[in-house]
């Protein structure tokens, strides 16, 4: 008979088998449940993937929108019967790339065609037919040179956000339910609420020119340079024993300007609209904030419009206003050729679309529905040196208040489809 | 030297000890692979439950992206919504030429009758949105590659200035067994996901539309047995309509 020991070295094979077999039995299990986590990764990561292409292709439809826009006089060229490439394949790093190409869609529209291409080839394709609309600014307040808002405005709406195509800057606490971009830099305080995209280098913002003489012909009035009111006919319009005309008198010094000096309740006012050959001063008194019965008309100053006292409610006409609207000058409410100041004190409210040819300046306390543009065509005035937001401004914008057909239009999406 | 044939032979005793030792080992292996297995399963159904949401929801969102015009939202199987839509299928601008019963568009090159009603497909209409003859819409019977055929007149011919929509009226609803179904008016009911249990939508703001659903595991899970509690999966997306 063998010893234990004997019989226990005899048993070292058979376990050797036993312990490869117990082996092979593990990497089994273990191996079929990798590859079933191996299903659901691959599984997930086609999920990713799809999502991924089709995000690429809706930022390369946005980004051809916004191009073209840039481009319009481009258009007839990328009106071609067969497809040619607008935007070159452009890898969104991490991401994948997106190409898109541009033909001809009939009526002045252009279809355009965004590939979006992620990881492992995945492709989503959508296709959005672009026309030109009346402007419409992304934002509620544009500049062409650097803005800084010191103030702690408020803007809200679809479109409530600021834009210089400049520098910007914000100092104070203002609330913001859009975007605050730049295309100089951008600095902003900490406590600027600020709900979209912020930062600088980001575009530059088209800004249709509007001169105050090619609105002269829609006015009803002019106040002319010599003192004199004159309706289109070139008739003096009479003045009463003051030597008012509907609050409005020449003023002399310190250079000759027109200033509009009223009290709602024991004036007459007359709502129209007016081109005031050089500047315009308001003072207090035209229309009432609270209830809201604003003076209505389009004001149109070849020099500065500044606006100094408080209680001033003034709209832009509406095609239910009758004779008072006009297509040509439509939403339009203040239009200065120089600077536009809002000063003054409380209960200010405007409605419709305000451009200063040159800077622009929101001092007061103003609720504002519409949108604001200072085209900064040069720096002559020095009512106002740079453009600047220092009072509490309430502005609302919701893409609406159309510009006049005349002027630039902005590209925007007719429809558009996943393919 | 010892012989080999000494070594062959080893004690019952041996065996025996041997026997237990492996069988106390495979025992607790069983266990083991008993408890792993049944969380496998458990984790699979998790996964297969949340990959049926996840696409039925994909599928939403990219209907509710493609809306023309704006959505009804109901409470139809209380508190679960039911939204309707119209859905874009194609568009563009008239080429002209037409007649009272057609419209051309020769920057197309369609399938023909990829727009005819059918049992599957549904109805597909035509609407003209923009120039000429704005506002009228007309059921769809037939297409060429370029040319539409309609199933009733023009009051207006539509010309070269007109923008027309190809769409569909769609619908996305839970149904008492808990299925998520799309259905498209003039056609089939199509099942998005099975063991649906909660499904509501809402309106963000004028082109923004929130979709919140609520997924459950097919069984229960097998380590508790309980048919009370169900794995469930709740989640939200929302869609920019983008026309």
């Amino acid at each position: 008979m063998s010893t234990p020991l004997q019989s226990l070295k005899a048993q070292t094979g058979v376990i050797l088998v036993t312990t490869l077999l117990l082996l092979i039995l593990l990497t089994g299990v273990a191996l079929t449940s990798l590859a079933a986590l191996g299903v659901n990764q691959s599984q997930s990561q086609n999920l990713v993937n799809t999502k991924q292409a089709f995000e690429l292709a809706d930022a390369g439809i946005q980004y051809a929108t916004k191009y073209l826009n840039q481009h319009q006089p481009l258009w007839s060229t990328y009106a071609s019967a067969t497809a040619q490439t607008l935007i070159p394949s452009t890898t969104l790093t991490g991401l994948g790339t997106f190409t898109v190409s541009v033909q001809d869609g009939g009526n002045g529209s252009l279809k355009i065609t965004s590939t979006g291409t992620a990881s492992n080839n995945t492709q989503s394709v959508i296709t959005a037919l672009i026309a030109l609309g009346p402007y419409v600014p992304e934002d509620a307040l544009t500049t062409d040179q650097s803005l800084t808002i010191s103030g702690n405005m408020t803007v809200t709406g679809t479109n409530g956000g600021v834009h210089s195509n400049g520098s910007l800057t914000i100092t104070a606490s203002p609330t913001i339910s859009t975007n605050a971009t730049a295309f100089g830099t951008y600095s902003a305080s900490a406590t600027a609420q600020i709900s979209g995209v912020t930062g600088g280098s980001l575009y530059d913002a088209p800004i249709p020119l509007m001169h105050p003489l090619d609105f002269r012909a829609a006015a009803d009035y002019i106040l002319s340079w010599d003192g004199n009111v004159y309706n289109q006919a070139g008739v003096v319009q009479p003045r009463d024993g003051m030597g008012y005309w509907y609050c409005w008198q020449f003023v002399n010094t310190p250079n000759p300007h027109w200033e509009m000096v009223c009290d709602s309740y024991t004036n007459v006012l007359i709502n129209a609209s007016l081109y005031i050959e050089g500047d315009a001063i308001i003072w207090s008194g035209p229309g009432n904030f609270d209830p809201w019965v604003p003076l209505v008309g389009t004001i149109i100053a070849e020099g500065d419009l500044v606006i100094n006292g408080d209680w001033v409610a003034l709209r832009a006409p509406m095609p239910s206003d009758g004779a008072l609207f006009k297509a040509s000058t439509q939403n339009l409410l203040f239009l200065a050729g120089g600077d536009v100041k809002i000063a003054g004190g409380v209960r200010q409210r405007y409605q419709g679309i305000i451009v200063a040819g040159e800077q622009l300046s929101i001092q007061a306390p103003a609720t504002i529905g519409g949108y604001l543009l200072a085209q900064d065509l040069s720096n002559m005035s020095g009512t106002v040196t740079s453009n600047s937001v220092t009072g509490a401004v309430a502005l609302t914008y919701n893409g609406d208040y159309p510009a006049p057909a005349t002027l630039l239009k902005t590209a925007r999406v007719l429809t558009w489809k996943i393919q | 030297m010892k012989t080999l044939k000494s070594e062959t032979a080893f004690s019952q005793v041996e065996v025996l000890i041997a026997l237990g030792i492996s069988g106390i080992l495979f025992a607790g292996m069983f266990q083991l692979y008993l408890s792993s297995a049944s969380s496998g399963l458990v984790q699979s159904q998790k996964t297969q439950m949340q990959t049926d949401a996840r696409a039925a929801m994909n599928l939403m969102a990219q209907d509710l992206r493609q809306i023309y015009g704006s959505a009804t939202i109901s409470t139809t199987l209380s508190p679960n919504d039911t939204i309707s839509f119209t859905r874009l299928e194609d568009s563009g601008y008239s080429s002209g030429g037409n007649t009272a019963s057609t419209l051309n568009d020769t920057r197309k090159s369609w399938a023909t009758n990829m727009f005819a009603l059918s049992s599957a497909a549904g109805t597909y209409s035509v609407q003209i949105v923009g120039g000429t003859g704005m506002g009228q819409t007309n059921p769809i019977s037939g297409n060429t590659g370029s040319q539409l055929s309609l199933s009733t007149g023009w009051g207006t011919l539509p010309d070269a200035t007109s923008l027309y929509v190809i769409t569909r009226s769609k619908t996305l609803t839970l149904t008492a067994d808990n299925m998520l179904r799309s259905i498209t008016a003039g056609g089939r009911s199509t099942v998005l996901a099975a063991n649906i249990t909660s499904l509501s939508f809402s309106q963000l703001n004028a082109s923004t539309i929130s979709i919140t659903e609520t997924a459950r595991a097919t069984a229960p899970d097998p380590r508790t047995q309980s048919n009370v509690y169900l794995t469930s999966y709740t989640l939200t997306q929302s869609a920019t309509k983008r026309n």
